[in-house]
């Protein structure tokens, strides 16, 4: 078992397993070499392996980001690869299902995430509570700290 | 041996489970290879293969947090008071009120808080599968009753006192 990072692909092996995280930004700068690494992990791998495409950070993926993402399902198709796509948010989706409905077979929908990007992450971040903030950032306490003063509190 | 556990909340946390499923139908936790242990609480959904119980006795609860290997949790205050008496690794998975797991969004509010100190949060079933493949203790050693009354004593100067 391990978690590498390859050309900014951070991938992580578990039991004959493979989780790809898929850029934030599935843009020009960036398809090369998801291309390139998705190819050589099917290549080198035997079959009966699963690969999941984590797509828990992806923001936003351009139209050759598509097209390499349905050479990916068919690639995995030809070397009987069990290819699947997790946490893909409802604008990806729609994203990926108008472009070509044959992706919408890898996607497993149980698999949504709660918060579904970073940017969400930065503004409920921005809205934590007076309180929460205060604790953690004037006062750089623990967990133990703040049920200790939600305790005293109560 | 894994523990999860979704506390003794009224609202159901299928989204947790199917997750686990998730992880369990890609080869990510072999449930022939080690038993994998659900509290469930009120959950409607439940992963295949897996040993389930809706509650538990204290004791026993105990006794299964203590046989574990890690442990994955909700982010419950109860929850967390208790994995921090141990030194299991532990991920939480927060409960959003967006999914109906709870009336509002603290639990997320908590893990937010709680992963900018470097506890292990899972905002998606990868994350989940990251913390399996290195899971690692986050320590949280106890405040000093000084500080703590310190800072509520600044808390309260600044909100005024929340229970006169």
């Amino acid at each position: 078992m391990s978690t590498v990072t390859v050309s900014e692909l951070q991938i992580t092996n578990l039991n004959q397993s493979y989780l790809i995280q898929v850029p934030i930004s599935l843009n020009t700068s960036e398809v090369s070499a998801f291309q390139q690494t998705f190819n050589h992990l099917c290549k080198r791998q035997s079959t009966n392996i699963s690969i999941v495409l984590d797509f828990s950070q992806t923001e936003f993926i351009e139209s050759r980001g598509i097209g390499v993402l349905l050479d990916s399902v068919k690639v995995a198709k030809n070397e009987g690869i069990n290819l699947v796509f997790w946490s893909v948010s409802p604008q990806i989706k729609m994203q990926l299902s108008s472009a070509n409905p044959e992706f919408l077979p890898s996607i497993d929908p149980g698999t949504e995430p709660i918060l579904i990007n970073s940017k969400q992450n930065r503004r409920l971040t921005q809205e934590l509570k007076p309180m929460i903030k205060l604790i953690v950032n004037q006062f750089n306490l623990n967990s133990s700290n703040v049920m200790g003063i939600k305790r005293l509190y109560s | 041996m894994i523990l999860v556990t979704v506390g003794t909340e009224k609202f159901p946390f299928d989204r947790l489970m199917r997750w686990l499923d998730a992880l369990i139908r890609q080869g990510f936790l072999q449930v022939e290879q080690e038993d994998i242990v659900v509290q469930y609480g009120t959950c409607r959904f439940l992963p295949g293969g897996v040993k389930v119980y809706s509650l538990l006795p204290e004791a026993q609860f105990r006794q299964l947090i203590n046989q574990s290997r890690l442990i994955i949790a909700h982010c419950g205050e109860g929850t967390i008071n208790l994995l921090d008496e141990i030194s299991t690794p532990y991920i939480l998975v927060p409960r959003s009120c967006r999914f109906k797991e709870h009336v509002d969004d603290h639990q997320v509010e908590l893990a937010v808080a709680l992963s900018r100190i470097g506890i292990p949060i899972a905002w998606s079933p990868g994350d989940l599968v990251r913390f399996l493949t290195s899971p690692q203790y986050a320590p949280c050693s106890a405040a000093p009753e000084s500080k703590i009354v310190s800072l509520c004593q600044r808390l309260e100067d600044r909100f005024g006192r929340l229970n006169p």
